[in-house]
């Protein structure tokens, strides 16, 4: 077994249905297999996991992949290059809307992305103000809400300014009539339902590509001063991950989420029969990512000069994707 | 020339004005000093603000990011005119800023200093505080336990501490820790035996 260059990590996430692999592997010890002791750090937001994780107060950390480009690009103002190689979930976020716009605006489940944008949209023109809502500027869900709207009308889409709450305040927010709808990944979309303040109307695989939503990043001096530990830290997630996708019964898994306050509602196989399978399969999905694409990132980067008006050409988008995943040109 | 303007959001209320203070010493003008929650998102951009300056774990500072990255006026993260080490003594204070983009670096700098001062103060202020509760609830334990052998062995009180004080070494914690402990194991042998 080659030496590993530290063993102390602390692990920065945000308590969230994605993260599921890493608290899995912590807690079946899967680290300390690895001669590794990680200290698992719960971020408040995405802004203080980022800033943590670029100035090395963090080893690793659960990020958005689309902050790897910001970062890349200096959009997320830090400038300090991360990468991965290793993908914790794929696109599978959904929006919502709320129960009293989808009565007015006469939009329903069965619809079609496109028929529900032009509806939204279509009232957006009339001067309704509707605020919808998704986690973070540089994510895959404000990509995801953008191009929804650009089903209807792609100068609306760029012009809309949409607002940004942690995940798990989308729930409250709506139930108090703050945003009007929001685009997430689960449990919140279904919680919400649940508690009947909304439905969920389009699935965001409908709309974007199969692109990576988080992934395990460190900044790329990391990674090149602890390539071992780094390799480590992935065997032990992977285990997981692994166990997620074979595991008979996910009711260990699921308790565990409970208690991490990461699913926060009552969810019974009995009584919310269809919401607790999704919840089941999104999380087995978590056990079956492929390696990092350099394409997840063009897709993303093309997507931040799409809307962030960020300019760069085919040769310098091909040159950040591949930095994204670790590799050199 | 004006003075810069700098809005304070820290839901410690008693921290926030420790900095406020401070900062009005060495002449900067605090404009507001505000709590937010994601109900009550006041309208940032009227604070016409040159700093604002936060808590680094605000929980809602994803909200707070992207409302001051939609101010007219172009507002970068701190991080962007800063030395090295403010940056990461900034971090590790648990302190962070959001500015007008082109003021002075040096002003900054001295703000920044302040806060970062203020907050660390703030930690160990915190910090003693949960070290002379714990010290105190010690002496309570320790005392109690140190009752139980003293019955339990018939022996002097100072014996009585020295057996507590050897068996905490030999088990590498504290004497207060040792107490516990002892006192646990009390109530559970009790319990067996009312049953």
């Amino acid at each position: 077994m080659n030496t590993l260059e530290t063993t102390d990590i602390e692990l920065g996430y945000i308590p969230l249905l994605d993260c599921t692999a890493i608290l899995w592997a912590q807690h079946q010890g899967y680290f300390t297999e690895q001669g590794l002791k990680v200290r698992l750090v719960k971020e408040p937001s995405w802004a203080s996991l980022r800033d943590r994780l670029a100035f090395g107060i963090l080893d690793a950390a659960h990020c958005l992949s689309a902050m790897l480009p910001a970062a890349a690009t200096g959009n997320d103002q830090l400038g300090i290059p991360l990468q991965t190689s290793l993908v914790l979930s794929t696109n599978r976020a959904f929006i919502s809307l709320s129960q009293k716009l989808c009565y007015e605006l006469k939009i329903h489940t069965q619809d079609t992305a496109q028929a529900s944008a032009v509806k939204v949209v279509q009232a957006l023109k009339q001067g309704d103000k509707i605020q919808l809502a998704h986690v973070f500027k540089q994510s895959i869900h404000h990509y995801c809400l953008r191009e929804w709207l650009a089903l209807a009308d792609p100068d609306l889409a760029k012009k809309y300014q949409p607002s940004t709450l942690p995940p798990s305040y989308m729930v409250d927010a709506i139930s108090s009539q703050l945003i009007d709808g929001f685009c997430v990944g689960e449990p919140w979309n279904i919680q919400s339902q649940i508690e009947g303040y909304s439905y969920v109307i389009a699935e965001s695989k409908q709309i974007i590509p199969e692109v990576a939503d988080k992934v395990l990043a460190t900044t790329h001096e990391w990674a090149n001063k602890h390539p071992n530990t780094l390799n480590a830290l992935q065997t032990a997630i992977q285990k997981a991950q692994h166990d997620l996708s074979t595991l008979q019964s996910l009711q260990p898994i699921w308790h565990m989420l409970e208690v991490s306050d990461i699913i926060r509602f009552n969810c019974s196989h009995l009584v919310h029969t269809y919401a607790f399978h999704k919840i089941q399969n999104i999380i087995r999905s978590f056990g079956t990512q492929d390696r990092p694409k350099p394409d997840d990132f063009e897709w993303i980067i093309q997507q931040m000069c799409k809307w962030d008006n960020l300019e760069l050409d085919t040769a310098q988008i091909k040159k950040i994707s591949t930095q994204c995943t670790g590799d050199l040109i | 020339m004006p003075k810069l303007r700098i809005a304070l959001i820290d839901d410690d209320i008693e921290r926030a004005s420790f900095i406020k203070s401070s900062l009005i010493e060495h002449d900067f003008e605090v404009v507001a000093c505000l709590m937010i929650d994601h109900l009550n998102s006041t309208d940032l951009h009227h604070l016409y603000a040159d700093v604002i300056l936060l808590d680094m774990d605000h929980p809602h500072r994803d909200i707070i990011e992207s409302c001051v990255s939609q101010f007219d006026l172009p507002t970068v993260l701190f991080t962007k005119n800063s030395q090295k080490d403010t940056i990461k003594s900034a971090i590790e204070a648990g302190v962070t800023a959001y500015i007008v983009d082109g003021i002075d670096p040096e002003k900054l700098e001295s703000i920044l200093e302040i806060s970062i001062e203020q907050f660390k103060k703030h930690k160990k202020l915190l910090k003693d505080l949960n070290e002379t509760k714990c010290k105190l609830a010690d002496r309570k334990d320790i005392e109690k336990a140190k009752v139980m052998l003293m019955q339990m062995h018939q022996i002097e009180e100072e014996q009585a501490f020295s057996l507590l004080r050897k068996n905490a070494m030999s088990h590498r914690i504290t004497m207060g820790e040792m107490a516990r402990k002892l006192i646990d194991a009390q109530a559970l042998l009790q319990a067996n035996f009312k049953e």
